[in-house]
């Protein structure tokens, strides 16, 4: 049985967030910081717990839902790599002020990260 | 809204005023059919009150109510937002869970396009309606020698921005232009 | 006007709810014997007062000015606050006041027009600038262009109707 401190998986599903192109940073959300905290900081922009993993991000590409949606499948596969069952939540909470003024291109679905 | 407000205060100077007038005309005995040394309450309102029993204080009740919902309902119609409730957030279905775009992010980026072009000095979006249906209303504060032809080209470029951007085709609303102030010159 | 009325209705909103829910209180109060707010002897109170009492016609009179007074001030025409422009189709609004700033200020070329005043008015079809300022005569048509390229800028109707005023001014001795 594998057990995963909750702060590396935490990390890790940020690691495999922030890699995805598009995304520009976490975003601590509105209000309630959005955050999982352990002994020694947190990881900001993701919330471990719940029933449902929620992830906020800041992005810097448009346009949004193929960020968001990659943004989901890296951090979906980290999510099964560490037997954690649980669907993702990605909220973007905002969109950089570049990312409107590049020109926009056709994107195809980002292949597998990490 | 206005036109509502003014209506409703039209209607209000009217019940005022022929309030006042018949109250004025029964109290110099000019009106037909009331004595003005009559009280202003007749005892036998009172009885007829009592006589009603336990339908005088239901009656009293439920018109407290009805009054006090009607203020509530004239409340909540000042303090409506321009154009209706915010446009909730867009839900993506994705495997396995889902992805959602902030409205107030879609919002905020086109203001922020929109403010960045040096003729527009304020821009205000209000993003309402639903993510298949999804209305846009515009409030531009433009320099005082903007020229709105030219205008309107950038302002259509940020929305086709918008557009690529959100994955939502909004219906433009309602765009209202000010300038911002600037004292007319003179040579003396 | 507006923001008056908005304002007003909202007053009347709260006196609304306060007066509603003070009848129910009342009522309640009185039924279980302890009547709050107000005392049970207000309607033998009102029973005493005849109609023909200076006090009730002085409160008549001054019901009835406010309700003149309120429709008064709700009827007298209002201009308008904004104008649209249409171009391909769509219809912008553009607030009347910058349109007539902006009249003014083109009227004005350049500081040679002294006091330029402009109203501003109209539909998608047409818009109607009435033009006042101090300045020679032979002004007017450079006033009226100029009035008339600006207002195109503001995406008017391809229909205005200009009228300028130009008053000399007064030599001094």
């Amino acid at each position: 049985m594998i057990i995963v401190r909750r702060e590396d998986l935490a990390l890790s599903v940020a690691d495999a967030v922030l890699a995805v192109p598009g995304v520009a940073a976490l975003h601590p959300g509105f209000g309630v910081e959005v955050a999982t905290l352990f002994s020694g900081g947190k990881v900001v922009g993701v919330r471990l717990s719940g029933e449902t993993v929620q992830i906020y991000l800041t992005a810097d590409r448009v346009p949004l839902q193929p960020v968001a949606q990659d943004a989901a499948a890296a951090a979906g596969r980290v999510l099964a790599a560490a037997g954690d069952p649980r669907p993702v939540e990605i909220v973007v909470a905002d969109v950089t002020a570049a990312a409107l003024t590049r020109r926009t291109t056709a994107r195809g679905t980002v292949g597998a990260h990490g | 809204m206005s036109a509502a407000n003014r209506a409703l205060w039209i209607v209000i100077g009217l019940l005022l005023l022929g309030v006042g007038v018949a109250g004025a005309m029964a109290s110099l005995d000019l009106l037909p059919g009331i004595n003005a040394d009559a009280s202003v309450l007749p005892m036998s309102l009172n009885a007829r009150w009592r006589d009603w029993g336990f339908w005088a204080p239901a009656a009293s009740i439920a018109i407290g109510l009805a009054v006090a919902g009607l203020g509530v309902l004239l409340l909540w119609a000042q303090l409506r937002r321009r154009g209706g409730p915010a446009m909730p957030d867009m839900d993506v279905p994705d495997g396995r869970g889902h992805t959602r775009i902030a409205s107030r992010t879609l919002v905020r980026a086109l203001s922020t396009d929109l403010s960045r072009d040096r003729d527009i000095a304020d821009a205000r979006v209000w993003l309402t309606g639903t993510p298949d249906q999804p209305r846009l209303l515009l409030r531009l504060l433009v320099s005082p020698g903007a020229d709105l032809r030219q205008l309107r080209g950038l302002v259509e470029g940020a929305l086709a921005r918008f557009t690529t951007t959100a994955g939502i085709d909004p219906q433009v609303a309602d765009v209202e232009v000010r300038m911002s102030g600037g004292s007319v010159s003179r040579v003396v | 006007m507006r923001t008056a009325n908005r304002i007003a209705s909202a007053l009347l909103a709260l006196v609304l709810i306060a007066g509603g829910l003070l009848v129910v209180v009342q009522t309640v109060s009185a039924l279980v014997g302890r009547p709050w707010p107000i005392p049970t002897n207000w309607r033998r109170e009102l029973g005493d007062v005849a109609l023909s009492e200076q006090r009730v016609l002085g409160i008549c009179i001054a019901i009835g000015v406010v309700g003149l007074i309120v429709l008064i001030a709700e009827l007298i025409p209002r201009r308008q606050a904004r104008l649209p422009a249409t171009m391909n189709g769509t219809t912008w609004w553009v607030s009347r006041r910058s349109a007539e700033r902006r009249s003014a200020r083109a009227a004005s070329l350049g500081g040679s027009v002294a006091h330029p005043r402009a109203d501003v008015w109209g539909n998608s079809q047409r818009w109607r600038v009435r033009v006042r300022a101090e300045a020679p005569r032979h002004r007017y048509e450079a006033v009226e262009r100029a009035v008339r390229e600006e207002l195109r800028a503001l995406g008017a109707p391809d229909e205005v109707t200009v009228a300028t005023s130009l008053k000399q001014r007064g030599r001094v001795a």
